[in-house]
């Protein structure tokens, strides 16, 4: 994992990751990525996808501290990210 | 199965599909005998042997909105819900366009390989746009095999929120969330999706 996903002046702090499905193989378990708040839904995944390029055709939504974020949301602060694919099948 | 032993419902089965084997893993309604059946038709039968007193009507048909509202036509006009048990966004797609036009609860599961998840659109709600966000009808089907024990615990669980519904149809312990099972580590995560 990168430590340097943003590029900010603004001090980060580090936020554990949760993925579910396909997501959490190509991410890993008890990982961390270190985010720079308030940030939008929309940064948020860019940060996720610029740590873990593999996911940048992968369609996810994020929730931070267990609240689902759209991209346009700015989001103030967060301990965890939860990355959560669609599961299609039935 | 459930659904059948709650008491005398009417339910319509929507599947286009005959049973193939891969299916047996995990659609418990089926068993050897019926491989190659129309499963829509075998379903209502072992509903009908569950319950005598729910009526029961399959539908051999792809479920799209048209062919829906066709077929409504010839029924009861009737209050009734979704059951999204289906297997592909682009039919989720014509189930969203039926709640559009006559709103009604869509009681959603979804799963993949060893994960699901579960919530209740209620309608005036934010429907699948919300829950997968832009473009959700274009995913593409998932992979296969599906765990067994996942269908049967996010069936459990959709059927349980219909179970509440019918206490508070304005609000449902999902209505405003959504409760993902990772079955590898045998773990749900509820979501808050109020604000999506």
């Amino acid at each position: 994992m990168q430590d340097d996903a943003i590029e900010d002046d603004a001090p980060s702090r580090r936020v554990s990751i949760v993925a579910f499905g396909p997501v959490s193989e190509l991410v890993g378990e008890n990982q961390t990525l270190p985010l720079a708040f308030p940030l939008s839904g929309a940064e948020l995944r860019g940060a996720v996808v610029q740590t873990w390029p593999q996911l940048a055709q992968q369609r996810f939504s994020i929730a931070v501290d267990q609240k689902l974020v759209r991209d346009e949301q700015i989001v103030a602060n967060g301990s965890e990210l939860a990355l959560l694919p669609p599961f299609a099948g039935g | 199965m459930l659904l059948s032993r709650l008491g005398p419902v009417t339910v319509e089965i929507w599947d286009p599909a005959t049973l193939d084997p891969p299916d047996l893993n995990r659609q418990v309604l089926y068993v050897q005998r019926d491989l190659g059946q129309a499963k829509a038709r075998t379903a209502a039968d072992v509903v009908r042997e569950i319950n005598p007193d729910v009526r029961v009507q399959p539908v051999t048909e792809a479920l799209t909105a048209t062919r829906f509202f066709a077929h409504r036509e010839r029924l009861e006009d009737e209050a009734f819900v979704l059951f999204d048990c289906l297997d592909s966004m682009a039919a989720r797609a014509e189930l969203s366009t039926i709640a559009a036009n006559r709103p009604a609860p869509i009681f959603h599961g979804g799963v993949e390989r060893w994960y699901g998840q579960v919530t209740t659109l209620l309608p005036g709600g934010s429907g699948y746009e919300g829950l997968f966000g832009p473009g959700w009808s274009e995913q593409s089907a998932p992979p296969k095999p599906i765990m067994p024990f996942v269908v049967t615990t996010i069936a459990s669980a959709m059927v349980g929120e219909f179970t509440h519904w019918l206490e508070a149809p304005d609000a449902t312990p999902l209505s405003s969330r959504v409760a993902y099972f990772d079955g590898r580590r045998m773990e749900w995560r509820v979501i808050d999706s109020s604000g999506a």
